[in-house]
């Protein structure tokens, strides 16, 4: 017992207090959580602190043992992965809490709400912390509630109600992968604890191909989680939840838990379930951003492109760049808990989430514009002052590097060498592409938002600036979204992480590529935000110019429906239901014949079986029930009150006694 | 031979001999009596303190002290200075706290004794200065005739089963000449030997309150004062327990002691769950429901072993904190003990149904509660020992056991009624709130205690 288990436990005491007896604090309600939360959050602040100051490696532990079977210890760790994310995820919520205050004051279920939100911190910093599988899961599990219960936070909606639910069934698809995966390695190796299953894997005792199975699972479990091609519909609807808790949850922390098990489990991955890795988040990088392009919904835009932005990061650990992964994953979930917030205080303002009924909200909110624009600059990429533009900039470069080394990959015939090297630029442009459409994206909404006339005046008259907890948040998160993050927390985070390439002979090379890739994405990033200006601010190319041929309507139609893909999956449902139909066609007509045939006897054996159940085998269930109470009574009427009865019954007692040992 | 005289072993003992002595002849007011006997129990614990460093037999080996002696004491005088504390608390008592004390300490004097002896005759004397006691205590509730009466039947069933003990023990020392634990083994196969193991048997469960010699328990239970009441359904049954384990160094051989055993444990359960079924007044439901838990606590010991003996004690220490939470919050609530005086006590004081609702949990044996693991213990060590029949049992019987528990917290919670506040005293809350966190300490946290444990049993 350390530090570490105050850290993490100090959140879950908080949240039961609050559940069991925030009624009671009405006035203190807004102060235990928060305090278990800060407590995390100056404790592992210390942790990282001391690290840093001590040697690169810190591992910090505790485990204790629970039930004795097969030798299963549960324990925790603070190691080189661990301890960054501890200090992020317990520092973003702790803001997250003081936002809060502010924004859900006066809902009736005030108390119950921090409750939840400290829960979460505590299931999140419990799997980050995890040193094996199963505790792991259950942490997995918990956040999964804790995101249904908080999306559905106003369940007196019809829709927030229907996202928690498909959120939760969605998520459920990857989970129930997740632990088959699980139970793969656990058959395999016969532990669950990270450490001894890499040294398994490593180790050659593991056939490849349950390795690759196991992995292949593991990566459904993170498809679920953080919402990647094709499981990301639930993360847009999931904006129905309030604000705070699309910052903390579906944005910096839970989503992320996706990732980090990806760079957790990275070292047994098999090559071959690198590539699926690569590639399921290059693509979710680039798919995603162009749903964000034409968005009106002010959150979704903002889901749209974490969806996005998740996929950098696992293409990041899937190119070998675990370092670049991360780095953008703590990068990213300051900026974006910084936009969520910030775009919170906006409809906080102006009750809707439609970005055209907003506009030229900057001179009525000036510290929310101002501390999102430098939200928005990270998100964008904008170089060299910002945090975001760091850290994606290692995700392009690696996927350059990786396209630049990839012979070393092919292991395949000559004759697929050279459409392996073209599928091997994949990513990158994939990646780059994505980048340009992020400024793009992110700037046509805060273009929408905060400046040109309002659109809706009524709520533009009424839009006020918010109270300082709430703006207090976005400051501190601003100031963490700037390049000071980077200076700050570029070395340690290489440190920890281990620096994003293994082979020094390619460490030249990366050099080259990484600069390559800077140039690359400095001209597109830019190139994406001028686009923004132009169209939205300057208004010299008209908005609608997509829309002037089919084929430009076609594409915008595309994006706007989100690929058709709810729709698909709604026509998987009916096909799958149809299908049932049909079978239950042939069913009546083809082997209900048959079956009719067996009735009669069938009918009266079962009229014989009914007559044993009823009068048999209730008898017996009867019975049990009967003669409990039966014997209650015949115990009660035992116990009569009467010494002499007592001394009688004692005296009967040792003689039977005395029969049942043989004297 | 006899020993050196050693003092300080048995300091611990000389000291509650004091503190009672002192209560009885000052007779001081209600709060300095209570500071007073808290002091001796402190003082005593202190005193037991170098007990935990290696074993030494004192006054030719009829009094051995050591580690697993010592923390059956320190359990022991835990749940006497908590029973204190209720007793204080207690309306009911107000005027007769010194008298009072001065019994627990008493009792709590004759079960450090009964803990340490390691001859029968020692062992008896231990036996009877615990029991008399506890006699006094029953009926004590003053101007009440159904206190008096507890404690009436109390002591003429405790003679009785005194007298089979005693009976036994001179029919082993007939047979042998001495009274050491150890020296009796070899004439325990024989008839007359049986038969003396069975005399003993009887005296053991009396102490215990198990099935079938458990008739005065639930009489004297509801007769007592709440407060007194939880302090016999614990601190006896730890020092009968710590009686019980060191038979069985020697008794362990004997095959009708274990068969006894068996169906002593058995019955305990069956009877304790389906009779509290029934029940409507609380510390009657608990006395059941303390039966009940003898029985759980009789499966461990019959495993023999050392994780047997580790079941048995960290059981009892998960015991003492929630039974005698229960005890404390029913003292607190319910002065009369009946149910209904729980109704809505959630809205009355949240705090104490909350409390009370872990207690019972604990009780029950879910997790994350001490009572939990303190069942998983029993049930490993029966699974080593491969008593199926016994799992099974105790696996319906906590089944059952929900049956009952839940209906004080279904008085709690559900039902409405008297919404009008209820405060509880600062001692009163930290008390519970000390032993709500045991209870939880034991369910989370309880590695510490069990390499702890497991080192010394």
């Amino acid at each position: 017992m350390n530090s570490l288990a105050l850290i993490i436990f100090a959140p879950l005491m908080m949240s039961l207090v609050q559940l069991f007896f925030g009624k009671r604090f009405r006035h203190l309600e807004k102060f235990t959580t928060a305090g278990g939360v800060g407590l995390a959050a100056l404790l592992s602040i210390r942790n990282l602190a001391s690290a840093l100051h001590g040697h690169g490696a810190f591992p910090l532990a505790f485990s204790f043992s629970w039930f004795g079977f097969g030798g299963l210890r549960l324990g925790f760790h603070a190691d080189n992965l661990a301890v960054p994310m501890l200090a992020m995820v317990s520092f973003v919520s702790l803001f997250v809490h003081i936002f809060s205050v502010g924004y859900m004051h006066g809902h009736p279920r005030y108390s119950r709400f921090f409750s939840y939100i400290s829960f979460f911190t505590f299931a999140m910093l419990g799997l980050v912390a995890s040193d094996n599988l199963l505790f792991f899961f259950i942490c997995w599990e918990l956040m999964g509630l804790c995101s249904y219960l908080l999306i559905g936070f106003y369940f007196e909606e019809r829709t927030a109600c229907l996202a928690a639910i498909k959120a939760f069934l969605t998520t459920r698809v990857g989970d129930v992968l997740f632990f088959i995966g699980i139970a793969a390695l656990y058959g395999a190796t016969g532990s669950l604890r990270f450490e001894e299953i890499a040294r398994a894997a490593t180790g050659g005792l593991i056939g490849q191909k349950a390795l690759l199975f196991a992995s292949l699972c593991i990566l459904a479990g993170t498809i679920g989680k953080s919402a990647q091609f094709p499981l990301h519909g639930w993360l847009p609807d999931a904006m129905e939840g309030p604000s705070p808790v699309s910052a903390l949850i579906h944005a910096a922390t839970m989503v992320a838990a996706g990732i980090f098990l990806i760079a957790r489990t990275a070292p047994f991955f098999p090559s071959a379930a690198m590539y699926a890795v690569i590639g399921v988040g290059s693509f979710t990088a680039f798919f995603a951003a162009t749903m964000a392009l034409v968005n009106r919904d002010f959150k979704k835009i903002l889901a749209f492109s974490t969806i996005s932005q998740l996929g950098y990061m696992l293409a990041g650990i899937g190119l070998g760049a675990t370092a670049a992964g991360l780095h953008h994953l703590l990068s990213h979930a300051f900026f974006k808990a910084l936009l969520f917030l910030g775009s919170g205080a906006v409809l906080h303002a102006v009750h809707t989430r439609n970005v055209d009924e907003m506009g030229g909200l900057a001179e009525k909110m000036p510290w929310t514009c101002a501390t999102m624009y430098i939200g928005a600059f990270s998100l964008a990429g904008f170089p060299f002052l910002f945090s975001g533009f760091y850290s994606k900039d290692e995700i392009i470069g690696a996927a350059l590097l990786f396209a630049a080394v990839s012979h070393r990959h092919a292991y395949l015939s000559p004759g697929i060498l050279v459409a392996g090297k073209i599928l091997s630029f994949l990513p990158f442009l994939l990646l780059l592409a994505a980048a340009g459409l992020t400024a793009f994206y992110t700037f046509r909404m805060m273009i929408l938002v905060f400046h040109g006339e309002p659109r809706d005046r009524h709520r533009w008259e009424h839009a006020h600036e918010q109270p300082p907890t709430m703006i207090v948040p976005l400051v501190v998160l601003a100031f963490f979204s700037t390049a000071a993050f980077t200076f700050a927390f570029r070395e340690p985070i290489e440190t920890f992480f281990g620096s994003g390439t293994k082979e020094s002979a390619v460490a030249a090379g990366a050099e080259v590529a990484h600069h390559f890739a800077m140039i690359a994405s400095v001209i597109v990033g830019l190139g994406g935000i001028a686009l923004a200006y132009a169209i939205y601010f300057f208004r010299k190319i008209p908005a609608d110019f997509l829309m002037r041929n089919p084929q430009g309507r076609f594409l915008y139609d595309l994006f706007f429906r989100l690929y058709w893909t709810d729709e698909i999956y709604a026509g998987i449902a009916r096909g799958a239901v149809a299908l049932a139909r049909r079978f239950g066609l042939f069913d009546r007509r083809g082997i209900d014949r048959i079956v009719d045939g067996t009735a009669p006897p069938l009918v009266s054996t079962s009229r014989f079986s009914g007559f044993i159940d009823l009068y048999v085998v209730d008898f017996f269930v009867n019975l049990t029930g009967d003669v409990t109470r039966a014997l209650g009574r015949l115990a009660r009427a035992l116990q009569t009150g009467r010494i002499q009865d007592y001394a009688l019954g004692a005296m009967i007692a040792v003689i039977l006694l005395a029969l049942w040992i043989g004297l | 031979m006899i020993g050196r005289i050693d003092l300080a072993s048995i300091m611990p003992e000389i000291l509650l001999l004091f503190g009672t002595t002192g209560l009885l002849l000052v007779r001081p007011p209600r709060r300095a009596a209570g500071i007073l006997s808290l002091t001796t129990v402190v003082l005593s614990f202190w005193a037991t303190l170098p007990q935990w460093i290696g074993t030494r037999a004192l006054f030719g080996g009829t009094y051995v002290t050591g580690p697993f002696p010592a923390a059956f004491k320190a359990a022991a005088l835990l749940g006497t200075a908590v029973a204190i504390v209720i007793v204080f608390l207690d309306k009911r008592l107000q005027e007769h706290i010194p008298e009072a004390n001065a019994l627990i300490l008493f009792t709590a004097c004759g079960a450090l004794l009964l803990i340490s002896a390691r001859n029968f005759l020692l062992a008896y004397l231990a036996f009877e200065m615990l029991s008399v006691s506890s006699y006094a205590l029953v009926g004590s509730r003053p101007g009440e005739i159904k206190s008096a009466e507890a404690g009436l039947k109390y002591a003429v069933f405790g003679g009785a089963a005194s007298a089979f003990l005693l009976y036994g023990i001179s029919l082993l020392y007939g047979m042998t000449g001495t009274l050491q634990y150890g020296l009796v083994g070899p004439v325990l196969s024989s008839g007359a030997g049986i038969v003396a193991v069975l005399f003993v048997f009887v005296g053991v469960m009396y102490k215990l309150a198990a099935a079938p010699f458990h008739y005065w328990s639930p009489d004297a239970f509801e007769g007592a004062a709440p407060s007194i009441a939880g302090y016999l359904s614990v601190v006896p049954k730890i020092a009968g327990f710590a009686f019980l384990i060191f038979l069985l160094d020697f008794l362990g051989d004997s095959r009708a002691f274990l068969a006894l055993l068996t169906a002593s444990a058995f019955l305990s359960m069956t009877y304790g769950n389906l009779a509290a079924i029934a029940q409507k007044n609380v510390p009657r439901l608990l006395a059941y429901s303390s039966i009940a838990h003898a029985g759980y606590i009789l499966v461990a010991a019959g495993t023999l072993g050392t994780s047997g003996r580790f079941a048995v004690f960290f059981y009892l220490a998960a015991y003492l904190f929630m039974n005698l939470g229960a005890f404390l919050v029913t003292t607190v609530v319910a002065p009369t003990g009946a149910i209904s005086e729980f109704r809505a006590l959630s809205r009355r004081n949240a705090f104490l149904a909350f409390a009370m609702a872990v207690f019972l949990f604990s009780l029950t044996g879910l997790p994350p509660f001490g009572g939990f693991v303190g069942k998983l213990f029993i049930l490993s060590a029966a699974i080593d020992r491969g008593a199926w029949f016994l799992i099974a049992a105790l696996v319906v019987n906590t089944v059952i056991s929900l049956y009952y528990y839940a209906r004080i917290l279904k008085e709690m919670y559900l039902e409405d009624g008297d919404e009008t506040p209820f405060p509880a005293s600062a001692t009163a809350r930290f008390c519970v709130g000390a032993l709500t966190a045991g209870v939880f300490l034991l369910g989370i946290a309880w590695s510490p205690v069990a390499a702890l444990l497991q080192r010394i049993t």
